[in-house]
């Protein structure tokens, strides 16, 4: 198995040393007004109907 | 998102990163699509300086935590990015205790970063049970022990 195959190979190189890394962002994320939850429940309800409507309009573009 | 956590300074907001953002900043090459920040629950001074921290960019005043829970996390898209606020929440001390264990992490510019502990982090972590967090334990374990101490990631 190649090193990169192996996830636990992976952890052990990034914790070996550290550092954070720059990773892009989402570039057309719905536009949504301010949310209040009570519950981590409704958090992931309403977050797995945004991701919805992300793959709806064709999936996620990215930026850095 | 480096200028909001330079602008929480400018403030003295209280403020810990947590969740994914946090073990990207401990250093574990992973996506997330949020910043959240844990908050001091009904410190509503608190709640006022994040508002004119971040001005505009929030399109509703924050609400302290209520008696039943309302209000536990609030959810804003801004220019920056989302940030969801969390007043408490499963696995998470509170605050005042998560507080005194904070690490500070650098993010891959170099501002300083308030983050939850080490060890608050991994049982947050554990306790939302999800893949993506079990994997973050996996990774949080294998911390050297400067890291888990509060140690910055080599800037390399």
């Amino acid at each position: 198995m190649k090193r990169t195959d192996d996830i636990n190979a992976k952890l052990d190189f990034w914790a070996a040393k550290p550092r954070a890394t720059a990773l892009p962002r989402l570039a057309n994320l719905p536009r949504f007004g301010h949310r209040k939850f009570s519950s981590y429940e409704e958090l992931n309800t309403w977050k797995q109907a945004l991701l919805a409507e992300l793959v709806a309009r064709g999936g996620a573009q990215w930026t850095k | 998102m480096d200028e909001v956590i330079q602008r929480f300074a400018t403030r003295h907001v209280r403020y810990l990163l947590i969740g994914g953002q946090a073990v990207r900043l401990a250093g574990l090459p992973r996506f997330s699509m949020d910043w959240d920040f844990y908050i001091p629950p009904r410190d509503v001074d608190n709640l006022r300086r994040i508002e004119a921290a971040l001005g505009d960019e929030l399109d509703c005043p924050l609400d302290p935590l209520g008696p039943r829970g309302e209000n536990s996390i609030q959810t804003y898209q801004t220019q920056w990015g989302v940030i969801q606020f969390h007043l408490g929440g499963p696995g998470l001390p509170p605050f005042d205790l998560a507080e005194q264990h904070a690490q500070e992490y650098a993010t891959e510019n170099g501002t300083p970063t308030r983050c939850l502990g080490l060890d608050d982090l991994i049982a947050s972590k554990q306790r939302a049970g999800r893949p993506q967090d079990l994997q973050d334990v996996a990774y949080l374990k294998r911390l050297p022990p400067q890291a888990a101490q509060g140690g910055k990631p080599d800037p390399a």
